[in-house]
């Protein structure tokens, strides 16, 4: 089992400490104690957010594991409290040399139809996930991997080149393993009934509104899960998550909203939060256009952004990003330096006219794509005033809905951008600021960052790692494709007759493991 | 001279009168009598059919002009669908699977086909069939909008007759402040006010989810009454108006004033001698209102969280389901053309007078 303490920058799971759980299944540990579990009882989780479909291929996409945990589980999975990667599904997942890996299935678990999860199903699924026409978000997590079946619990992973970060994959992208049975029987209808080896079966899914879970009796934790049943509830609206969460309609909510947080607390209520995620929305530069080539001009813009007004006037109480790593993120190094360039208004008018000497310009504009929902909406036009603050500079917005923003970035049409960016796995610095990353939508390439990055991923020493992880972070922070002008977080609340929540982090927010959760009578 | 129901009669009556033979006398009215039958019968037939033709048309142009709208909006389904990163094959097999790289002539043409055959075609975001998903979401809508409109009824209607009736009396002036605050109040605020009196700090009532009747039929009927009632709210404010208005003009006509004179009972003279004449612009004002219910339902469905039509319209609009968005508005205007040919039918039935006119 690898303690990877620099993973906890991207994937990091908070332990909900209320009561310590008996885990004699596990070796999860998920805080202290002094009630015995009592069984029974249906939980209801809030969410905003809800994937298209329960098919395991797709549930590794960035809105899936709150609705797909309860009835995969997963592979692994990782601890926050003992910061290692815990074994679930899988007994073991370990490699000597970093290329080549060794995947131990426990014995006896089985799917909720009575088929085993063996390593023919572990092969099925991932195979399934790297044909292009499952359409699989988690397509790009097999990249330079090969699989085969060793014997029935064992799967070896071959990799291309070193990596070392890959046991987060098997938490999240690749760690939702579905029934060959059902999913053959079921075809096209498979994202509609999915049978997995979780804590929980589906009951019904009516889409939009809520998830309905029913304890599974196979689960292979025996005596787990102490809930009888779990409900998911898909709540868009901010405001009324709140309300129902304060009418008692919700045992358990995952908001996004420090200020709401603020108030469920205020109220009396048991807050987590905010659980650090390396996640945050900013201006993004798209360093393949020609005029944001070059350094004066970025400066200028960077030297413009007060993050500090944009957080006071649309997110109060969260504080304003002054770097990539969050200020408590354990591989954030203040000492080395890197940090974003502060907001100076002089320093920002000096860069910028430096850049029209040079470019023979009087003047210059840019245009902002920016999104129509209240919030960022609110927040792009702060944003266009104060770029509007350097003389000579126009900045115009375009403000378009979410689908189409998507389309402009990954097409590239765009110069300054609202963007965002959530990193489920530590490797997820590497997919967006490496010269090579798959999501590396501003065209950043920095030599030192790259250099960094790539030994996050050759290294197996946990202090190395770190390390590269905080150079790069403070390499990226000095001159960023993405300056973020608020950290995202996520903030768990939970109605005090819930208990041993267990959370993670994936890449729409906080998910929670329900195996040891439970209810007072 | 007056218009009798039957032209052909007396078109017969001068041959009757003329002193003509027994036998053209006796064969002359029934020959006549049939052809009038034939010709109305054919001239109905013939009715129905152009109106048949002008709905199938209607949707024609009305499908064609959304799937146009759709190829028109900036963003594409696979961006929407497929992560950031996806893969080339990915986004080549995403558009094989979708039918777009064919050109948008023949994508319609295609639809087209499979609606004809029923086949409303797969979601491209979630996979499901198109069909079924709607199959799903429409009763829910449409039993909010249904139950939106009787509840406003149930509420306006008597208001106005009795507010009519009684002009500057204390059930009038109430409901003039009522309705003109309601009306002032958009719906999504009225909705958010309800959830937190009757939710939130009354606790009386569910403040958002769906749960189906087949489950627990009280349960239902407690989620059912805040999303209702904020639909109901604003179309109760504009039907008490509207009815009240013509109820007082009704009111002031001779048959009325007769059947007072004759001593007729109150309630009779309201409910028989002029409610029945007055509903003419509220009918014509309802099947306008359900096509603003059903959109209406798009807001309330979010707030309340409700699994209907609304709530797949805004998914699919997010994630440029196509396939999704066009079934929708195929059904949605389908839905509407039907309500308001309902309406029109229903004209001769409160006034006969309409009826008659109409044979010529």
């Amino acid at each position: 089992m690898m303690r990877l303490r620099g993973l906890g920058a991207g994937f990091v799971v908070g332990a909900l400490v209320l009561a310590a759980c008996a885990n004699a299944g596990s070796e999860n540990s998920s805080g202290s104690t002094s009630a015995e579990p009592h069984r029974g009882g249906v939980a209801t989780l809030g969410v905003h957010y809800e994937p298209p479909s329960m098919d395991p291929a797709i549930c590794g996409g960035s809105s899936g594991f709150s609705h797909c945990q309860p009835v995969f589980d997963t592979l692994l999975r990782y601890d926050y409290t003992s910061q290692k990667f815990l074994p679930q599904l899988a007994q073991s997942f370990e490699t000597a040399d970093g290329k080549t890996w060794t995947l131990k299935l426990r014995e006896g678990v089985t799917f909720s139809d009575g088929t085993p999860l063996n390593a023919d199903a572990v092969v099925f699924n991932w195979d399934r996930i790297r044909d292009p026409k499952t359409l699989s978000p988690a397509l790009r997590a097999v990249d330079g991997m090969s699989w085969k079946k060793v014997d029935d619990l064992t799967v070896e992973v071959t990799l291309e080149q070193v990596n070392y970060q890959l046991p987060g994959k098997l938490a999240l992208q690749l760690g939702f393993i579905g029934s060959p049975t059902a999913i053959r029987n079921a075809g096209a209808q498979a994202g509609s009934r999915p049978v997995g080896a979780g804590p929980f079966t589906l009951t019904t899914w009516t889409r939009g509104t809520e998830a309905v879970y029913a304890a599974n009796p196979h689960y292979w934790q025996k005596g787990r899960p102490y809930l009888d049943g779990l409900v998911v509830k898909d709540i868009n609206d901010d405001n009324q998550r709140l309300n129902a969460f304060m009418a008692g309609d919700l045992s358990v909510n995952v908001s996004p909203r420090t200020q709401e947080s603020r108030t469920a607390k205020d109220a009396g209520y048991e807050v987590t939060g905010p659980v650090p995620m390396i996640a945050g929305t900013g201006l993004g530069m798209n360093l393949r256009d020609p005029l944001l080539q070059d350094d004066d001009l970025r400066m200028a813009l960077l030297h413009a952004l007060d993050a500090a007004q944009i957080v006071h006037a649309v997110y109060p109480g969260d504080p304003a990003p002054d770097a990539l790593l969050t200020p408590d993120d354990p591989n954030r190094d203040d000492k080395a330096g890197g940090r974003y360039p502060t907001f100076d208004l002089q320093a920002a008018q000096e860069r910028f006219d430096a850049y029209l000497k040079r470019a023979g310009k009087s003047s210059e504009t840019l245009t902002l794509t920016a999104f129509t929902s209240p919030l960022l909406a609110q927040a792009a036009q702060v944003i266009q005033a104060q770029l509007g603050e350097i003389k000579g500079l126009t900045v115009k917005l375009d403000s378009v809905d979410t689908p189409t923003l998507v389309s402009r970035l990954t097409a590239g049409n765009f110069q300054l951008v609202q963007g965002s960016s959530n990193l489920a796995v530590s490797d997820g610095i590497y997919d967006t600021y490496h010269t090579n990353g798959t999501l590396n939508s501003y065209g950043y390439s920095n030599p030192k960052v790259d250099e960094a990055l790539d030994v996050t991923r050759t290294s197996n020493d946990p202090k190395v790692v770190a390390a590269a992880y905080g150079r790069a972070a403070g390499e990226i922070s000095q001159d960023p494709p993405l300056r973020y002008y608020r950290y995202y977080s996520a903030h768990v609340w939970q109605q005090h007759s819930v208990h041993d929540l267990t959370l993670t982090v994936f890449g729409s927010g906080v998910g929670v493991y329900w195996d040891n959760a439970w209810l007072d009578k | 001279m007056t218009k009798t129901r039957n032209p052909a009669a007396a078109e017969a009556s001068p041959v009757a009168t003329s002193g003509g033979s027994d036998v053209a006398t006796e064969e002359v009215p029934r020959r006549q009598a049939g052809s009038w039958a034939s010709t109305l019968g054919t001239r109905r037939v013939r009715r129905w059919l152009a109106s048949l033709g002008r709905l199938v048309l209607l949707l024609f142009l009305v499908t064609a002009a959304a799937f146009l709208l759709l190829q028109l909006t900036p963003g594409s389904p696979v961006d929407s669908i497929l992560p950031p990163d996806a893969t080339p094959a990915q986004i080549a097999s995403a558009r094989e699977q979708f039918g777009l790289n064919d050109p948008v002539a023949v994508q319609y043409v295609h639809w087209l086909g499979n609606v004809v055959t029923g086949d409303l075609g797969r979601s491209y975001r979630t996979r499901q069939d198109v069909l079924g998903m709607i199959a799903e979401a429409a009763p829910v809508s449409l039993e909010i909008a249904t139950l939106a409109l009787l509840t406003a009824l149930l509420l306006s209607v008597p208001v106005a007759v009795w507010a009519a009736y009684r002009p500057g009396g204390l059930v009038d002036r109430v409901s003039t402040f009522v309705n003109s605050a309601t009306l002032a109040t958009p719906a999504f605020v009225l909705g958010i006010l309800l959830v937190f009196a009757f939710g939130v700090k009354l606790g009386w009532l569910p403040i958002l989810g769906w749960v189906p009747f087949t489950r627990n039929p009280t349960a239902h009927v407690e989620h059912l009454v805040l999303p209702v009632l904020t639909l109901a709210l604003g179309e109760c404010a504009l039907f008490t108006r509207l009815l009240k208005g013509d109820m007082m003009a009704t009111l002031q006509q001779d048959h009325v004033l007769s059947a007072r004179a004759r001593g007729l009972p109150t309630w009779r003279i309201l409910t028989k001698h002029a409610l029945r004449q007055s509903s003419f612009s509220l009918v014509t004002v309802m099947g306008v209102v359900v096509g603003r219910l059903i959109g209406g339902t798009v807001l309330v469905e979010s707030i309340f969280s409700l699994p209907g039509m609304g709530t797949l319209l805004i998914g699919a609009i997010s994630s440029r389901d196509y396939i999704v968005i066009q079934a929708i508005v195929l059904l949605s205007a389908l839905l509407y053309l039907v309500l308001n040919t309902l309406v029109d039918l229903s004209y001769p039935l409160l006034d006969p007078r309409v009826r008659k006119e109409r044979t010529w």
